[in-house]
């Protein structure tokens, strides 16, 4: 390594004479990093492959997609597509249905994991504790096939566990949670955190495990109770993973789970059950609107594009660390 | 150690884009190889191989003289697994489906080929069983110049039945009642069967009917009315079944059955119907909206040996009689992907298939499945119910069959023993009850224009959301029908009624020159 001394350059930073990298030539720094770069090269042909050039097939949107004339071979359309779908009413509901469910999960089903996690952390018996984590881990892995079946049966009016509790207990007449427009939506959610909460401790309780201890042993000389502890030094050290996690869930905004919603969907709540996702496999793959939906889907995206964009934005603006 | 990596590396590369690429072609098709779709139901017992290769594929091979391979397709996800499989450019080179609206689908979507030439090139069998059976054509018919896209065999008379009702005749007798034949005596049998215990339990633990899935379907048929797809034609002016005035009594229908506890209200969340089948099988329920077959009667009979059933072709109303759903005269639409490679060696095999192919397919080999009754010349089972089923599956490779059916068959290959002769009798004496009723439909199928799609997006999720406001009571009947109309001027129902008006006044006369509606009494005769 002869040439290192010949790299370096002085800069001025901050009115003093600095000893910094001298920037090599493009075509320089390409050829000593040849084996890495090609190390780097599969991962960028599975993006350009899976990920960009399918990206082309989002014209059919503007398309008259037929199948047999394949995406380049369809007729243009224009923007009939996008007009037909502003002048839907029906697109107005599923949008509408799809971000009310995604505000209530924001509100409701992303911090569960956060408390869940400081909860977890809290827990004195190591045993115990590492008990409860692998039981809260199971949901995770139950397909929500087998979730709506159990969903259905424990909440059944005339059978469900739920309302033999309600009745014998307290005497409130059976509800039908998942044919009630308002519970059911309560039921969505609900049925989002016992399946997920868990599971989403992972990443918070893997970022309390690197906040520096001494930090609490200086709070409780200073007196500190739990509570202060939680305030002042896990939730503060845990600022960075939530604002991360936020940002990526803000960029699935407008997309529901589409087995959860679809498997917990029924006639009576389709006013507020019918979300984006679901309307583009009725009318879409069962349908053969695929130009229709296909712009149905490129909305979608571009409602997310924007919102993890502005997400981020607004991270920042608030002094933390965004995702780029 | 640099070597090392970079030998990596380029390895790595190599691998990742050769895959790429090879997954991009397949393999060159053989000359004569012919791909067939076929439906998936899970039926292969593991011990028979797979679906794509077992014996009788081999068989098939080599009787039919076709280089065949399968492509399985789920039975209830055609065209889930197809539209990708078509746009990918995997398809079959030969597929079917029981549903003309699903071919309408692909032909509209150009994937079908037209197959007048090549039948009139190639064929020799089908070809003259089309000939002979002209009732199939207009349903073979696609597009605006009428090609045939699409063959087919026409159903024997126990497919062509469909939807049934059935009521407990032991419930009826215990209370005194006669079978329900008009919409009045229903509804009385229906309180009867809710308020007067006839299971004698000594509480109200009864619902009136179950839905063994068709429910709505025969509420559709029976008022003649709330079909999201079926349009009816009075005097040649045709009209959709959610615009006609007898919309009113099938919305009442509904709001009673739920006011009065005819049905359990949980039925919205049983979308597998299995909670219905479980009141059903015990003895919780009066009626059963379902198929022609004995609705799982071995078991009711387990659970309460006192129970009979009696099957009911038509509840009558004051917009006249109508049957429960028969089918149209086509059993299984087969057609031709629109590139497909080898045509000639598809029509063999469907020649074959029509020739002699099916009969062994359904019936297995003479002798060892079957025998054949001597004063009737019917095909008897030899083998038990299962090892019937065990060999069921092989009855999905027939995509064609010109299959006749004889309700003697029931009687001839029941077992000799009291409840599966019993059966046996209430098989047939359902299925003539079935057939007994026409069930009405004026159009040989129903349209399928794009803007007529377009339309049924937007209202029929708005008719779902009245139809249910009126099933909880917080509509009248009256005012529901108000609202149907209103939103189906207001979301352009006007301009597609023309369309189809347009459409119908196209195609009527083609229609009128076959005889597509077939007297299902007659074919009991022959």
């Amino acid at each position: 390594m002869s040439t290192r001394s010949g790299e370096l350059n002085t800069v001025i930073i901050d009115g003093a004479p600095v000893l910094r990298p001298r920037k090599l030539p493009l075509k320089t720094r390409l050829y000593r990093d040849r084996y890495l770069l090609m190390l780097l090269l599969p991962v960028l042909v599975f993006y350009v492959i899976f990920r960009y050039v399918p990206m082309y097939g989002l014209v059919i949107a503007f398309k008259d997609f037929r199948l047999v004339d394949g995406i380049l071979g369809s007729q243009w359309a224009g923007l009939t597509h996008i007009e037909r779908m502003f002048r839907s009413e029906h697109f107005f509901r599923i949008v509408r249905n799809t971000v009310l469910l995604n505000v209530y999960q924001l509100l409701f089903q992303f911090p569960a994991p956060i408390v869940l996690a400081i909860l977890i952390n809290e827990m004195r018996s190591k045993t115990l504790k590492r008990g409860v984590q692998s039981l809260l881990y199971v949901p995770h892995f139950i397909s929500w096939v087998v979730m709506g079946g159990i969903i259905i049966t424990i909440l059944s009016p005339s059978t469900g566990i739920v309302n033999r509790i309600l009745t014998q207990n307290f005497g409130i007449r059976p509800i039908f949670f998942l044919a009630d427009r308002t519970w059911w939506v309560i039921v969505f959610i609900f049925s989002g955190i016992w399946k997920s909460a868990g599971w989403g401790t992972i990443l918070y309780l893997a970022a309390i495990t690197n906040i520096d201890p001494q930090l609490y042993e200086a709070a409780i000389i200073d007196g500190a109770g739990k509570f202060r502890q939680i305030w002042h030094i896990t939730l503060p050290g845990l600022s960075t993973t939530i604002g991360i996690l936020l940002i990526l869930n803000v960029g699935g905004f407008m997309e529901v789970n589409f087995e959860q919603i679809f498997i917990l969907q029924n006639q009576a709540v389709m006013r507020v059950a019918d979300v984006i996702p679901t309307f583009v496999y009725r009318a879409g793959l069962l349908g053969a609107q695929f130009s229709y939906t296909t712009a149905v889907g490129f909305f979608q995206s571009i409602v997310g594009l924007i919102l993890i964009w502005s997400t981020n934005r607004i991270i920042k603006a608030l002094g933390g660390s965004g995702l780029f | 150690m640099r070597r090392i990596i970079a030998l990596t590396a380029i390895t790595m590369l190599i691998v990742s884009t050769v895959s790429v690429f090879a997954a991009g072609r397949g393999e060159a098709a053989r000359d004569d190889a012919v791909s067939v779709m076929v439906f998936e139901r899970g039926q292969v017992p593991s011990h028979r191989g797979t679906l794509q290769e077992n014996q009788w594929v081999d068989w098939m091979r080599e009787q039919s003289g076709v280089n065949l391979s399968f492509v399985p397709v789920p039975r209830w996800e055609v065209l889930q697994t197809l539209n990708p499989m078509f746009a990918a450019g995997t398809a079959p080179d030969v597929i079917s489906d029981f549903s003309r609206d699903n071919i309408a689908s692909f032909h509209a979507q150009g994937v079908l080929a037209p197959l007048d030439d090549w039948i009139e090139q190639y064929s020799t069998s089908l070809r003259q069983y089309l000939a002979d059976n002209p009732t199939l054509d207009p349903f073979l018919r696609f597009g605006e110049d009428g090609q045939k896209f699409a063959v087919a065999t026409m159903r024997p008379l126990d497919t062509l039945a469909n939807h049934l009702l059935w009521v407990r005749q032991d419930w009826l007798d215990e209370l005194g009642l006669d079978v329900p034949r008009t919409e009045e005596e229903f509804f009385a049998v229906a309180d009867a069967f809710v308020t007067q215990d006839p299971n004698r339990t000594g509480t109200n633990d009864t619902f009136a009917f179950v839905d063994g899935h068709p429910l709505e379907g025969m509420i559709h048929a029976m008022y003649m009315a709330g079909s999201n797809s079926i349009w009816f034609v009075d005097d040649r002016e045709i009209y959709h079944s959610r615009t006609s005035e007898r919309l009113v009594d099938y919305f009442r229908f509904y709001q009673l059955a739920n006011e009065r506890g005819w049905i359990d209200p949980e039925l919205i969340t049983d979308r597998q119907f299995d909670r219905q089948n479980q009141l059903w099988v015990t003895g919780r329920a009066g009626m059963y909206f379902g198929q022609w077959g004995p609705p799982r009667f071995s078991e009711l009979r387990a659970n309460d040996p006192n129970a009979r059933l009696t099957p009911i072709g038509a509840i009558s109303t004051r917009h006249g009689t109508n049957g429960w759903f028969q089918e149209p005269p086509p059993e299984r639409f087969v057609a031709f992907r629109h590139d497909i490679p080898n045509p000639q060696a598809a029509i063999q095999y469907l020649d074959w298939l029509v020739d002699e192919g099916w009969f062994n397919l359904v019936y297995g080999f003479e002798g060892e499945q079957h025998g054949i009754d001597e004063a009737t010349g019917i095909p008897v089972w030899r083998i038990s119910s299962d090892e019937r089923r065990d060999l069921m599956f092989t009855g999905d490779y027939v995509i064609l069959r010109p299959a006749r059916f004889h309700p003697e068959q029931f009687i001839l290959g029941a077992p000799d023993d009291p409840f599966e002769q019993e059966l046996a009798q209430l098989r047939t004496d359902a299925l003539v009850e079935q057939i007994s009723f026409r069930f009405r439909r004026d159009t040989p199928m129903n349209p399928t224009m794009p803007e007529l799609l377009t339309f049924y997006d937007e209202f029929n999720p708005v008719f779902d959301d009245i139809q249910f406001e009126v099933s909880m009571g917080r509509l009248t009947p009256e005012a529901a029908y108000r609202q149907v109309q209103s939103e189906w001027n207001r979301l352009g129902g006007p301009r597609v009624q023309a369309m189809v008006q347009d459409w119908f006044d196209q195609n009527q006369s083609v229609w009128a020159s076959v005889d597509w509606q077939i007297d299902l009494l007659s074919l009991l005769e022959q």
